[in-house]
């Protein structure tokens, strides 16, 4: 498949290399600044992105066997017109098609725009830092008369600390900051003791909170941020961080959203612990990034996974790829969640059941290679396990143990990212919303096409 | 396990607490420590702990597994993908109850191959806000049939109410419960912190111990009673007659007169930071000389200490002695096996613990001869009476052998209390009782900690005890 493509795009490559770079290059990162605020652009970006890209660098951008897209790290370069040339140009060497010949300009500058749009992380860091005798008093109002001892712009979009290479020191970063749009989220610095910070949000001073752990909120989106950190005077605390882990978080800490500093990227990097169902299916109860607290996730070999609720009853997502990195969630304090590996099917608040927990009681579950649940919705005993999962689908059964005089059940179908659904009992469609308990004992939802 | 550090300043206090300069062990003659190899590249942090009637021992990581460990040394693991258990109790030899963050659920192996297959809701009726400090600790299980168990507050969750520190999203977080045979959730008793430890007597009651911080002055073993209030006021978020308003302007003295006093203060760095589950030595002698005393582990300290608890005029309080140090991780629980053997179940991540490993499975073994230790220490209306485990030196027996010092506790939402009110006390006068007794004389305070140190105490052959300091809580002085 990436060798085919690789020849047929190879062949277009040099035209398309005379054709763009006669662009201008600060007319594309300003029509793609404008398009940003088109949501209709942005659709029609997302839409491109989903044919054209998710295969290899993953739906949510995450990256596959492209890079990661929506972090802060780019090897071609992070304005607007080095993506737009990459992507016209492809890298065939490392197997991505040039998509010059493919997609017209607007085109390739809504799927900028739709990129940029996720992105999330840093971008433009720059730092100043200072000596302790440029500062005697302590304070930052000292270094608005100093000259920095040194400064620079950091080439791979992240804080390094350490470029201060004295024990004592006092940095002024100035950066682009991505903040999830669709999220709240937090500045978080683990510093140590005695350390002193300010921090501007698009000039504005925010206020610390926090006591051990220090953070400050952010707004969504893009804004810009100052980050003053002042070291103790020396000799200080053992526990001061000269090198501190500063990231962007959830406010609960559940989510990492990307690091801010090259310690953090470390410390990042190793919260991986990687539960794969490759032989058996497993079934795990850990707390899950964006499905509801009491998730327990079954994952099978076939690379498909499902989590289900035991306030609700229900399942509350989907997911097909590697089962689980239950890392953030038992490394240290565990504060963080599991991340599900792979891509969204369905996630709450879609579900398989209901949303109202008040029709729900939980009993127990199964192990097995069909693990089974079983509860009540609606007063309506019932067990729910897999009947069948491949690749690409897999078939629930419910089964009616005890109506207890009900005479139908609604069950809510979720809205899926992709593939469809089919609910069947005795060989029959039948209508979810009404099944009919005087007849059926039984029923399947089929997820399939996904 | 509790939060340690909430302010800086706290941070100098804390490393003393956790660095303290190398000292010997402490441990009693004729005990001895032992190494459990754990299962090959698990993380086995070991946080639930039980044995059953053929002596396998079952424990529960914070991985979230549950491992049995048999009498031939073999491990075999029963169960997986829990939500970081905290505590586990084996119910009969195909029946575990643990306590994971979410539920207490009952393992069931019911095809007998080994391997639970059913994991089957005992009761969920509080709340789980997946907040990382929301434990879960228990169960016990009365003779009833009554399971209890204790729901730790949370922190740094944003939904939180909190007064500073420890907060609660609300679902009884800071309440301890009971589950009856039926399955009915009874929120029992209220204004708990981090009640990492829950135990229960040979006479069925019930004890939690708590750990140091805010609304907690010192570590502290508590009994547990019904509809009681137990000082951290955040809990009170779920009792019916509370708003947050009146949650914050309820005054700090209306707390104080309001709450239970614990039962024991246990001194927080001399003798524990984080206190495990409380257990009872009914090994009917095979763990040595100190048969019905209660046992502890330290999460922070690495240690084992004992309790000793008596009744004045209805007024439960006792005394705590470190017995062992320089385990090898954080001590969080103990059980006895079948053999009198003390196991002990260990975790250091996200907390450090003395000991330098991060996690293990050790047991203390006594071979059967008796060491010179406090065997018991009972309140008189004039001082002490002190027991030991061997005849005393009578030419050590003076008051220079003896010295004491007493404190107080401050109440409130200050993280920990320093020592209020210290002072030295004079003893008066130690009169011999018989060969292992003595009476010692001195003037202590009703309400508050006073310390005993009998460093200069011997036996025949002129050894001094290996824990010389005991910490008796006077909560009354008899008459
Ligand atoms: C056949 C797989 C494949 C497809 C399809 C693909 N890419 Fe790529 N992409 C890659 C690979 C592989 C790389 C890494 C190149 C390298 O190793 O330098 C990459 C790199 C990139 C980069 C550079 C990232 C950086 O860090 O600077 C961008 C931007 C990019 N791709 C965008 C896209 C867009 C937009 C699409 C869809 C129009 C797309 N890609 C389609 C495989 C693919």
């Amino acid at each position: 498949m990436i060798s085919y493509i690789k020849g047929y795009f190879g062949a277009v490559l040099g035209l398309l290399l005379i054709t763009f770079t006669s662009f201008a290059s600060e007319s594309i990162d300003q029509q793609v600044q404008t398009l940003l605020n088109e949501p209709a652009a942005i659709a029609s970006g997302k839409q491109s992105y989903g044919i054209y890209c998710a295969a290899c660098h993953a739906k949510d951008l995450s990256g596959a066997v492209g890079f990661n897209l929506k972090d802060s790290v780019w090897l071609h370069g992070d304005s607007a017109s080095d993506v737009f040339n990459n992507i016209s140009n492809g890298f065939s060497q490392a197997g991505m098609p040039g998509f010059g010949a493919m997609l017209n300009e607007q085109q390739r500058k809504e799927i900028v725009a739709f990129i940029f749009s996720k992105r999330e992380g840093l971008a433009n860091v720059e730092y100043e830092i200072y000596q302790p005798s440029q500062y005697p008093n302590y304070s930052f109002s000292d270094l608005d008369r100093a000259t920095p001892a040194k400064q620079g712009r950091a080439d791979n979009n992240l804080v390094n600390f350490e470029l201060a290479e004295t024990k004592e020191y006092a940095i002024v970063v100035t950066a682009d900051l991505y903040a999830p749009k669709d999220k709240a989220s937090m500045l978080f610095a683990k510093p140590g003791p005695f350390s002193q910070f300010e921090v501007l949000i698009d000039g504005e001073p925010v206020k610390m909170q926090g006591g051990w752990d220090r953070f400050w909120p952010l707004k969504k989106g893009f804004q810009k941020l100052v980050f003053k950190m002042m070291l103790p005077e020396a000799p200080y605390h053992e526990l001061t961080q000269t090198n501190p882990d500063l990231r962007v978080m959830t406010p609960d800490e559940a989510i990492n959203f990307f690091p801010v500093s090259t310690k953090a990227e470390s410390i990042i990097n190793q919260l991986e612990h990687n539960i794969i169902a490759d032989k058996t299916v497993l079934v795990q109860r850990k707390k899950i990034a964006e499905l509801p607290a009491y998730s327990i996730s079954v994952g099978f070999p076939k690379k498909i996974n499902y989590a289900f609720n035991t306030k609700n009853c229900s399942l509350v997502g989907l997911w097909k790829g590697d089962f689980l990195n239950v890392g953030p969630n038992v490394i240290g304090r565990g504060k963080s969640s599991s991340l599900p590996i792979g891509n969204w099917v369905f996630k709450s608040p879609q579900v398989l059941g209901t949303n109202d927990e008040a029709l729900c009681a939980f009993n127990k579950y199964q192990t097995g290679e069909q693990p089974k649940f079983y509860f009540s919705l609606n007063s309506v005993e019932l067990s729910l396990t897999t009947l069948k999962a491949t690749s690409t689908s897999l078939t629930f059964e419910y089964q009616v143990i005890n109506p207890n005089g009900k005479k139908s059940l609604n069950i809510q179908l979720p809205a899926l990212e992709s593939g469809q659904l089919t609910v069947l009992a005795n060989g029959q469609n039948i209508n979810p919303k009404a099944i009919d308990l005087t007849q059926v004992k039984a029923f399947t939802v089929t997820v399939s096409g996904v | 396990m509790k939060l340690q550090i909430k302010k800086s300043l706290l941070a100098a206090s804390l490393m003393a607490a956790i660095l303290p300069v190398q000292a010997e062990q402490v441990i009693p003659t004729g005990y001895k420590v032992e190494t459990i190899k754990t299962p090959q590249g698990m993380e086995f942090h070991v946080t639930g702990l039980d044995v059953d009637s053929k002596n396998n021992i079952y424990a529960a990581t914070r991985f979230g597994d549950v491992w049995r460990y048999t009498p031939e040394g073999q491990w075999q693991k029963f169960a997986e993908g829990l939500h970081e258990p905290t505590g586990l109790l084996v119910e009969d030899d195909n029946h575990i109850v643990v306590a994971q963050k979410p539920e207490l659920t009952r393992l069931s192996d019911t095809d007998k191959d080994g391997v639970a297959d059913e994991y089957i809701r005992v009761a969920d009726g509080w709340k789980f806000h997946d907040n990382y400090h929301e434990y879960h600790f228990g169960p016990v299980k009365d003779k009833a049939g009554n399971y209890y168990g204790t729901l730790n507050l949370s922190h740094g969750d944003p939904n939180a109410f909190d007064m500073g520190t420890m907060g609660s999203s609300g679902g009884y977080r800071g309440w301890a419960y009971q589950v009856n045979q039926q399955g009915e959730f009874t929120p029992y008793a209220f204004g708990l912190r981090s009640p990492a430890g829950i135990g229960i007597s040979p006479d069925d009651e019930i004890f939690f111990t708590d750990n140091q911080g805010d609304w907690v002055a010192t570590s502290t073993l508590q009994l547990l009673k019904k509809d009681k209030f137990y000082g951290h006021p955040v809990s009170l978020i779920d009792h019916p007659d509370y708003t947050p308003e009146k949650i914050r302007n309820t005054s700090v003295e209306a707390y104080d007169k309001w709450r239970e006093k614990p039962v024991v203060h246990i001194p927080h760095v001399e003798i524990a930071n984080s206190p495990g589950n409380p257990e009872w030595n009914t090994t009917k002698g095979q763990f040595g000389p100190f048969e019905g005393q209660i046992f502890v582990g330290d999460q922070t300290q690495s240690n084992v200490f004992r309790i000793m608890l008596e009744e004045i005029d209805g007024v439960r309080q006792g005394a705590v002695i470190n017995f062992i140090d320089g385990f090898q991780s954080g001590n969080i629980r103990v059980t006895f096996d079948q053999k009198g053997q003390l196991w002990i179940g260990q975790t250091a991540r996200g907390w450090g613990a003395k000991g330098s490993k991060p996690y293990g499975l050790q047991k203390v073994v006594w071979d059967g001869t008796t060491p010179f230790e406090l065997q018991n220490i009972q309140a008189k209306a004039d001082g002490f009476r002190v027991s030991f485990t061997q005849p005393i030196d009578a030419k050590s027996i003076k008051k220079k052998a003896i010295s004491a010092e007493q404190w107080h506790y401050n109440y409130g939402s200050d993280y920990g209390s320093p020592k209020v009110d210290l002072t030295q006390i004079d003893i008066n006068s130690v009169k011999q009782v018989d060969d292992k007794t003595i009476d010692i004389k001195l003037d202590a305070t009703q309400g508050y900690v006073v310390m005993l140190d009998f460093a200069g105490l011997t036996n025949k052959k002129g050894s001094s005890a290996s824990s010389t300091k005991v910490y008796y809580t006077l909560n009354k002085k008899p008459n």
